[in-house]
């Protein structure tokens, strides 16, 4: 049973149900909704990065649901990203920041993860100013709070 | 186009990110911003080290800075694991409420007369502790501290090392403990009996690991029927007949969990007896003896299931028994053993191995001419080629002495042993092959000769993605590596 999924910029995609099922918002509102014919409005995502969504389920589409574990330990988790995924997230800084917009809004866990695993290694081993700017995040902090933290924290660098 | 602003402003998509940050490296991003402050900060908190004490074992490097003490307070409650020693109490004011590891050590014997008091008020501190790991002083330990430690609801996970205390104390601790998992007594000087433990301790079924040093192993083993793992670490000199003992008991006692045994200084028929009588074992340590021919009989039932074998200073050693476990043990995944021939490699049959992560041998390679080395390498490179699971290379010279160990073997044609060559790790003797070790993380090679060019190092960054720690030298001309690198 297709789907059909209206993007930002009223361009209509049709996809599989158990491809748009990946998106857990979705899947919740198909359930509120029942059975219908009726486009599922999308008014957060623009076109061109929805279609980057729909392929990244597709892709995934047989696989197992990730099922939270809460006592996981994080040092077990692996920042291995697989090969396909790598390439589909080799993708300028703007996209990147809306995929992970986007994976975070239509709540698609595994998407999240891999544009978030995606930031943890591009920030590695970078000065707080240096990604600052790979980032365009503002400092927000007082010249005499950033000296604060830094005095703070400063035992745990290098360790 | 959609609203664009900065999903990593979010403090919840940072709080994934962070997620997959190391613990180590989350101080710097963490000053990025106030949204990555708070999310970063209790990563950064997270473990603190507050010890001072260079001596103890595995002691972190000189000049490693420690927290100034009202950043700790004020961080307290980010805290989950402290490490700390003696003078940590008179610097630090220790508030920490939320700890699930405690690792409390000291200068062994050293004289602290507030140290179990210091520590008590720790443990009573903190009622989510798991892991316990702490030191003894010359001063013996007190009843309130044995009574704050086997009230942790949480405890899973107690080591000690140089603790002085009396009988009754043990029984507390050891009756107490009903939820503990696992367990590490390092000289621990206990006076009582084995009528006494048989009389005032009680069984501990859930149990799975202990490490004993000193005290009457067999007696207390007959508490744990659930033991899965007996660790009997002991360097006197003199031997000892425990492990004599120890054979005794698993001849009549049925350990129906006990899978892994971790030895120091055993008699071959010792070890034998032990191996023979336990239902399976898939891991085995032995420090400090040889891997005799009845222990490798016995040893030798478990092939199929053996997962991993670790043999440190361990001689005499022939090769070939050590090449026997990796053409028989489909299942194994760690190898530590002293070396190995490369002749006797190239003679030998298929690793069957194919699960490997860790090898960690020296291979020794023979010195008659570049010409041997190149294919006696390159023979050794097509076996390590397939173990495509590979995650710890070591083929070092940590520890090389010539034991004639060797010399049973029908080709002993490579010589005095001392002046034999490691793998040469070139392009030129095939070391491409190792192409198909995506999954490398450490390569070892230290103490070899090696004589690499520019371009083989090059291949190893562009091929080895994974590779995170390199030690060894490359060439004559001195180029050392030894870098954790990204």
């Amino acid at each position: 049973m297709p789907v059909t999924l209206t993007s930002l910029d009223d361009v209509k995609f049709t996809v599989d149900k158990d491809v748009a099922e990946r998106s857990i918002l979705i899947k919740n509102m198909i359930e509120d909704v029942g059975e219908s014919d009726s486009p599922i409005p999308l008014p957060n995502v623009s076109s061109a990065v929805l279609k980057k969504v729909i392929e990244y389920c597709e892709h995934h589409r047989n696989d197992p649901v990730q099922v939270q574990d809460e006592t996981d330990d994080p040092r077990k988790r692996s920042n291995d990203i697989e090969e396909w995924d790598m390439k589909f997230m080799a993708v300028d800084q703007e996209m990147l920041f809306e995929i992970i917009l986007a994976a975070n809004y239509l709540d698609i866990k595994p998407l999240l993860d891999v544009g978030c695993k995606t930031v943890a290694n591009i920030i590695k081993g970078k000065t707080p100013e240096e990604i600052r700017k790979t980032f365009n995040i503002v400092n927000d902090f007082t010249p005499e709070e950033e000296a604060q933290i830094k005095k703070e924290n400063e035992w745990a660098e290098d360790r | 186009m959609s609203n664009v602003h900065n999903p990593l402003l979010l403090a919840e998509v940072v709080l994934v990110v962070a997620n997959y940050v190391n613990p180590k490296e989350a101080a710097t991003p963490s000053r990025v911003c106030r949204t990555w402050y708070t999310v970063f900060r209790p990563l950064v908190w997270q473990t603190c080290d507050i010890s001072d004490d260079r001596l103890r074992p595995g002691g972190k490097p000189l000049g490693q800075r420690r927290p100034r003490p009202k950043d700790m307070v004020k961080n307290a409650h980010n805290i989950r694991e402290l490490i700390c020693n003696g003078s940590s109490f008179s610097n630090f004011e220790i508030t920490c409420s939320r700890l699930k590891t405690l690792r409390s050590h000291n200068v062994i014997y050293a004289s602290r007369p507030q140290w179990w008091s210091q520590l008590t008020q720790l443990l009573v501190q903190n009622d989510q502790l798991e892991t316990v790991d702490f030191d003894g002083t010359r001063e013996a330990s007190t009843l309130k501290f044995w009574e704050a430690l086997v009230s942790r609801p949480a405890l899973k996970y107690v080591r000690m090392n140089s603790v002085n205390m009396s009988a009754e104390h043990f029984a507390i601790f050891w009756n107490g403990c009903r939820g503990l998992r696992r367990m590490e007594l390092y000289d621990i000087n206990v006076p009582c009996t084995s009528e006494f433990i048989e009389e005032q301790l009680e069984t501990l079924p859930g149990l799975e690991a202990i490490t004993i040093s000193h005290l009457a192993a067999t007696a207390l083993l007959r508490l744990c029927p659930g033991l899965r793992l007996f660790r009997w670490q002991n360097y006197d000199m003199g031997g000892n007949g425990q492990l004599q003992m120890l054979a005794f008991l698993l001849e009549r006692q049925h350990f129906p969990h006990l899978e892994s045994l971790q030895v120091t200084r055993v008699e071959d028929l010792e070890l034998a007896t032990c191996l023979g009588a336990m239902d399976r074992v898939k891991e085995l340590v032995i420090e400090g003896s040889p891997l005799g021919l009845q222990s490798f009989d016995a040893l030798e039932r478990n092939f199929a299931k053996l997962q991993r074998i670790s043999l440190e200073y361990v001689f005499p050693i022939p090769s070939k028994r050590i090449l026997v476990l990796l053409e028989s043990c489909p299942l194994l995944k760690y190898i530590r053993a002293p070396k190995l021939k490369a002749s006797a490699i190239v003679l030998g049959k298929p690793w069957v191995c194919q699960d490997l992560e860790e090898f960690r041998v020296s291979i020794l390679v023979g010195v008659s001419g570049k010409t041997t080395i190149r294919r006696g390498s390159q023979a050794v490179f097509e076996r390590l080629s397939k173990l495509t699971r590979l995650t710890h290379l070591d083929i070092g010279f940590h520890y090389m002495q010539d034991d004639n160990s060797d010399s049973d073997d029908s080709d002993d044609s490579d010589g005095d042993i001392l002046a034999c060559q490691g793998l040469d790790l070139t392009l030129e003797s095939g070391f491409s092959q190792l192409s198909t070790l995506k999954n490398l993380e450490e390569l070892d090679f230290s103490y070899t000769v090696q004589d690499m060019s520019a371009e083989d190092v090059k291949w190893i960054r562009d091929n080895l993605k994974k590779l995170q720690v390199v030690k060894g030298i490359c060439n004559r001309h001195g180029e050392y590596r030894d870098q954790p690198q990204n």
